[in-house]
């Protein structure tokens, strides 16, 4: 397998609490390594708590089955929202969660698009969330924690 | 940090596991107010900081493990009462809503304290999970610190229960500054902000002018640690919280989730 091959198949590994994105549109792949014979792939954790980790540490030795692949969390690499892609944030945004916004403070509702938002918890129903009202549509969304 | 000798992994191994046992106790207490809390918002806010408090417990275990000590799931599950290292005001049994909010501002306030103080210790792994943590950190602090004003200046009642909260925490603070160290494992490392001394001098100045601009009347002279500050032995509350902690564990040893 090539490291191209590798990353094709991470593409197929989602986070279980955002199912329509992937761990390499996410950004949390940090090095794939490919010899003869071992694949080694590092991986940054979004938060340190997350506890999706296990889950997907077992989606990536699964993806690149039959080969044998060493997979490792190098939990002390920093993991910011804005390592999120493009097409990522494109998802988030489809699925209904506002992707971070870095370079205004103001956050747009995934649903209409309006600026007249507010924040109503700084916590969500994950880790990586914020919750938020939209004046506008009048209805409550998430938002992606801006680390 | 060059050349490791044996006394700074001694040294490393007796700092690192007090740390991972208040965040896993603060994590802990914190899961039982679930469903608990005030209001919605409350709710799901514990249960990502509690989840944090968990995860950063779950990585200095496992940076103690790295340098000798046992793993995780061990020091959790298997480590007899008198073993533990946390302050005793992190396990304190759950009592009202106001004590819980003035717990974690206190706790929240030692620990960025604390980390800051941790900055100073020259070891790669330590550093790099400190840097991580502190962006999560970040979120608790605020949010301690907003749930404390809201209770400052939601009026007589709130302030009453404000004010006896803190006065039935406070003689426990002192404990949370103390360590097994700066000791000679220490010799040649510039980690004087560690002594307990100078991280309950930063604290206290930190509450001081937070108290000032809430109208919170300062307690009392906080007083000067327990003899067996961060010592368990004959505890009444810890067994109860260690067995209901472990109770899954128990009932199912082999079990894998």
């Amino acid at each position: 397998m090539t490291r191209d091959q590798v990353l094709d198949r991470l593409k197929s590994v989602h986070d279980p609490e955002i199912p329509d994105l992937s761990i390499v549109e996410m950004g949390m792949v940090m090095a794939v390594s490919v010899t003869d014979d071992a694949i080694r792939v590092t991986l940054r954790p979004t938060y340190i708590g997350c506890p999706a980790l296990d889950w997907i540490r077992i989606g990536v030795e699964n993806a690149l089955k039959p080969a044998a692949a060493s997979v490792q969390f190098d939990m002390g690499a920093i993991w910011s929202a804005s390592d999120i892609t493009p097409e990522g944030k494109a998802k988030l945004q489809a699925f209904g969660i506002a992707p971070p916004q870095l370079d205004s403070q103001q956050v747009r509702c995934p649903q209409c698009g309006s600026e007249n938002t507010r924040r109503t918890s700084q916590f969500g129903s994950t880790l990586c969330r914020s919750m938020y009202y939209c004046e506008h549509c009048q209805e409550p969304f998430e938002a992606w924690k801006t680390v | 940090m060059i050349g490791l000798t044996y006394e700074h992994v001694l040294g490393l191994r007796r700092l690192i596991v007090p740390v991972a046992d208040d965040e896993w106790m603060m994590g802990h207490r914190g899961s039982e107010w679930l469903a608990l809390a005030p209001d919605l918002e409350e709710d799901l806010a514990l249960s990502s900081i509690s989840q944090d408090e968990i995860g950063h417990a779950k990585l200095f275990y496992d940076l103690a493990h790295d340098l000798g000590e046992p793993s995780a799931d061990d020091q959790v599950y298997h480590r007899p009462a008198n073993r533990w290292r946390h302050a005793e005001l992190t396990t304190k049994p759950r009592q009202g809503w106001a004590e819980w909010v003035v717990r974690r501002y206190l706790y929240e306030t030692f620990d960025a304290v604390r980390r800051s103080a941790l900055e100073r210790v020259p070891y790669a792994p330590l550093l790099s999970a400190l840097k991580k943590m502190d962006r999560e950190e970040a979120y608790h602090l605020t949010h301690a610190r907003s749930l404390m004003l809201t209770l400052a200046h939601g009026g007589p009642t709130s302030q009453a229960k404000l004010q006896h909260a803190l006065e039935d925490d406070w003689p426990l603070v002192p404990d949370l500054f103390e360590w097994v160290g700066p000791d000679e494992s220490w010799a040649g490392l510039d980690i004087g902000e560690l002594a307990p001394s100078a991280m309950r001098r930063q604290f206290l100045a930190t509450l001081k002018q937070d108290f000032l601009d809430w109208s919170v009347a300062w307690p009392e002279n906080l007083g000067s640690a327990s003899k067996k500050a961060r010592r368990h032995d004959g505890s009444e509350t810890l067994i109860p919280l260690l067995d209901d902690m472990r109770a899954v564990r128990n009932i199912a040893p082999t079990g894998n989730w």
